[in-house]
């Protein structure tokens, strides 16, 4: 940024309410990252109760109270939260920030050459009201009766009934979806009217595409929910009857309530948001993970444009499959064929993009790089998670498997070792162009690899436990012969998750140790990548870039031949003047 | 801008007669519902009067008669979903169509279809 | 640090960044209004009865709520026009007026609404009244929002009039389409409540 521009702001407007889009995405970095780790930190209480039922917690067991876990022994009721507010929180304050609010706010802008977000303002207000949002979550593990107890799904007539936690949840997502939907007008906007001179919509990185097909997903998806929760607001603050059904039987006596509503419809309106909330997850994993795969295997990306077709399909048809999460509440049969042939029809792009990804890797000069080894791990677990979806997309299948075990191993396996190691990948690959310092290669392999094998410990033995028919919910799976039976499986898991736990250690000793005493990069493009953002300086100053490149050619000119460097950045007009850049 | 102006000026002649329409649209809506038609009748009667009023407010006054492609495009994918949206209706419908040939004697209350009909398949399973 | 196309359009898509965007927001609130429709219809459909809106809800102040709201429509996009024509007088005159409408269909929304609690309805009495206070309630905050952006636009807003008259038409444009919208879920609301 040129220097007679250049004005002190006070520290306040630089780290606090900055309308900088790289210090906004480090500010939904770090909050997100704490996050994930709390909900991660929910989860591993819920294996204790699992694998060991009715016992007391060992360690931190005397530090809760009587009300949540009385002598350390879990309360149901405890349980419950425990499961809603580990879901919400991974989903909706966890991945999708770090995915979008994180990733996309500070890398997308680089890539597409652009000086800031079009609307920094609106940026600003986009986090801050997603931080609103986190503190009503949190805040509401304090409030008489606890947290949400209901899943993350929330379904009435459960959630209209539930303590006062409820409400604080519906709030609280309130607040989330308003701020996604100031984030994702921001982002539509900024991809399209901000590329640099040069950067047409076919030369766009493909992490930049999978964020702007995932904009319009939060754009138009979110507001079903939006109305659900106002719905539901009105049913828990003023007393309507949206979701309740008149007669509606409450220990042993009819709720009085003026009737006349649906459980159902709360159901309709969830999944017309959370389906594509799935995509949501995923798509900026996939664009994380190409962006991966270009730069370690020297080498463009197999099919660039099915990429990108592959990509908006998948975010078209998500809006028509919702009803595959509701097989079991007594749809006709042609609704129940119509929503099947959809789902079949959306696993055919998903496929394309796994595929071309795994072709990219043929005749690659893989660099197995720790941000490259996420990435390729990525392929099979997503495939897994993807491949285990099929049976449920089918009504048959679906009835023995639905709720059950099955279905968490499923959605894991895609957002688990799938979206959350793309993530891993990301903060990898990108760390040194936002601190300026490289992660320690042997500590991340280490990272790696005790995660690649403790995630699938974790989330494989539930596949068995799930056709053995234990339900998703259960507090204590031993109560039934089919639950007994199986519970090895479940201690495999709890021990799985907390060495998974322990696993992490080397990630956050390593984050914190590279940031103040990483070794520092010489270079401003320390992977020789061809995208946009690694022509900045480094870190990137406010503005981005000293003068406004110009691009020439498409985001994966690797190994192009005649060319002496084996990668051509996007901003170099003759290829063969780059000989020797690197 | 001033180069505009008569344009403008032509602009402003349209907003007053749509506006008049507008008015005139209103009254006759309220007016029809004191007929006595069918409810079907009445329904498309209200939404054809409404839809008019509403294409008349997007096409002059938010000028969506010459607007630029790519709003129409946006408007266009906002408009398929919407469709997908009001279709969770017809696909409730659809099961209730299914259900009330397995439970149609027990005839409860209309509200609470879904749930019964939930458990009463459950149950003769 | 200067943000492109803040003024000046875009070559590929002929907008300027404030209208993009709003044009997302607005699709974004069809969708959102689109589900409490939808809601609305499986609702109705699943009732054993549902109340013709007319014998509960207050058919003149409605009308003359919707005459109001059109009347505000008009006196917006006049207010645009006012400018491009360089006749700020008559814009302050125009959007002094919108905003008065605005208010005058709060006032009467009010007393619409106290009416109804004074008869003991609340959105605890039926579905019907259920869905009429959350789709109104919605519809007034939105026109709560309006009185806002169009108050800082006729105020404080007013001074960038001076220092960048295309920008400022660029905003009493936008915010000129948000007032279309606010009028146009209205004018699908008040049949489908009050004449249904």
């Amino acid at each position: 940024m040129s220097d007679e521009h250049h004005e002190e702001l006070s520290w306040v407007r630089k780290y606090v309410f900055s309308t900088d889009h790289k210090v906004i995405g480090m500010q939904y970095g770090v909050t997100a990252l704490l996050f994930l780790f709390f909900g991660f930190c929910l989860m591993m209480l819920m294996r204790w109760q699992l694998a060991y039922p009715g016992e007391p917690i060992p360690l931190i067991g005397s530090l809760f109270s009587d009300a949540t876990a009385p002598g350390g022994v879990m309360l149901p009721e405890f349980y419950n939260q425990l499961g809603a507010m580990h879901g919400t929180i991974m989903v909706f304050l966890g991945v999708v920030p770090l995915a979008v609010g994180a990733f996309g706010n500070y890398v997308m802008p680089l890539q597409i050459g652009a000086p800031d977000m079009a609307f920094p303002k609106l940026n600003m207000a986009s986090y801050w009201v997603y931080f609103i949002g986190g503190a009503v979550m949190l805040a509401s593990f304090f409030v008489p009766g606890g947290a949400a107890q209901s899943g993350w799904t929330s379904y009435p007539p459960l959630s209209n009934l539930a303590s006062e936690g409820q409400t604080w949840w519906v709030v609280g997502m309130i607040f989330l979806i308003a701020s996604s939907l100031l984030g994702s007008v921001n982002f539509i906007v900024t991809i399209l009217h901000l590329r640099a001179p040069g950067m047409s919509m076919f030369r766009l990185p493909i992490f930049v595409w999978s964020q702007l097909v995932t904009s319009f997903l939060l754009l138009l998806a979110f507001p079903a929910l939006q109305a659900a929760g106002t719905l539901q607001l009105m049913d828990r603050v003023f007393g309507s009857s949206f979701f309740l059904p008149s007669g509606l039987v409450v220990g042993g006596e009819v709720l009085a309530v003026s009737g006349g509503g649906s459980p159902l419809l709360w159901q309709h309106l969830f999944w017309f948001l959370a389906h594509p909330e799935v995509y949501v997850l995923i798509l900026p994993a996939l664009g994380i993970v190409a962006e991966v795969i270009a730069t370690n295997t020297r080498k463009p990306p197999w099919g660039y444009r099915s990429l990108v077709y592959s990509m908006i399909f998948l975010g078209f048809m998500s809006f028509i499959v919702w009803a595959h999460h509701m097989y079991m509440t007594g749809m006709g049969t042609t609704m129940s064929n119509f929503f099947q042939t959809t789902t079949m029809i959306i696993s055919i792009p998903s496929v394309v993009i796994l595929t071309a990804m795994v072709i990219s890797l043929w005749g690659g000069a893989i660099r197995f790089t720790v941000p490259m080894l996420f990435a390729l791990a990525f392929l099979p677990m997503f495939g897994i998670g993807g491949l285990t979806g099929l049976p449920l997309g089918l009504a048959t299948p679906d009835i023995h498997l639905h709720d059950t075990y099955y279905v968490i191993g499923h959605f894991h396996y895609v957002v688990a070792p799938g979206t959350i190691f793309a993530l891993f990948a990301g903060v990898y690959h990108w760390f040194p162009k936002i601190t300026g310092r490289q992660m320690n290669q042997t500590l991340g392999k280490l990272h790696f690899w005790t995660s690649l094998v403790f995630i699938n410990g974790v989330f494989m033995p539930m596949f068995w436990q799930g056709m053995a028919g234990v339900s998703r919910r259960l507090y204590d799976q031993t109560f039934y012969a089919h639950g007994a039976a199986v519970q090895d499986l479940t201690i495999i898991s709890s021990v799985s998750a907390w060495l998974l736990g322990l696993a992490q250690l080397f990630f956050i000793v390593n984050f914190f140790r590279s940031i103040f005493a990483g070794p520092k990069v010489e270079d401003d493009n320390p992977w020789q990548a061809t995208t946009l953002e690694w022509a900045t300086p480094t870190p990137p100053p406010h503005g981005n870039f000293p003068v406004t490149p110009t691009v020439y050619r498409g985001p994966y000119e690797y190994s192009q031949p005649g060319v002496e460097a084996d990668f051509t950045p996007q901003d170099v007009a003759d290829a063969k003047m780059t000989a020797g850049k690197a | 801008m001033s180069a505009h102006a008569e344009d403008i000026q032509a602009h402003v002649r349209t907003y007053v007669v749509v506006f008049a329409v507008l008015a005139a649209l209103t009254v006759v809506t309220v007016a029809v519902s004191y007929l006595d038609l069918s409810t079907p009748m009445a329904i498309a009667v209200a939404l054809l009067v409404a839809c008019t009023k509403g294409a008349l407010v997007a096409l002059f006054f938010m000028h969506l008669l010459d607007e630029k492609k790519i709003i129409y495009a946006l408007l266009a994918l906002s408009v398929i979903f919407f469709a997908m949206c009001l279709s969770i209706p017809t696909e409730w419908h659809s099961g209730l169509i299914r259900s009330d040939s397995v439970w149609s004697s027990t005839g409860a209350g209309a509200g609470a279809h879904g749930e019964s009909a939930h458990d009463d398949h459950g149950g003769g399973h | 640090m200067e943000i492109p196309h803040v003024v000046e359009v875009h070559p590929e898509t002929g907008l300027a960044n404030a209208k993009l965007g709003l044009w997302l927001f607005l699709a974004s609130e069809v969708m959102l209004f689109g589900a409490l429709f939808s809601s609305y219809i499986l609702l109705r459909v699943a009732a054993v009865e549902w109340p013709a809106g007319s014998t509960i809800l207050n058919v003149p102040m409605a009308t003359f709520n919707t005459l109001v709201l059109i009347a505000s429509s008009v006196t917006v996009v006049m207010s645009w026009a006012s400018l491009k024509m360089n006749d700020f007088a008559k814009y302050k005159v125009y959007m002094g007026i919108t905003i008065a409408c605005a208010f005058i269909f709060l006032i009467v929304k009010y007393f619409e609404y106290t009416a109804k609690f004074d008869h003991g309805l609340s959105p605890a009495s039926s579905t019907f009244l259920a869905i009429y206070f959350t789709i109104t309630g919605l519809h007034a905050i939105h026109i709560l929002g309006g009185i806002v952006v169009n108050g800082y636009l006729l105020g404080p807003g007013a001074r960038m009039w001076k220092t960048d008259p295309e920008q400022f038409t660029g905003r009493v444009e936008a915010a000129g389409l948000y007032w279309h919208f606010v009028d146009l879920v209205w004018i699908f609301l008040f049949p489908v409540l009050y004449l249904l």
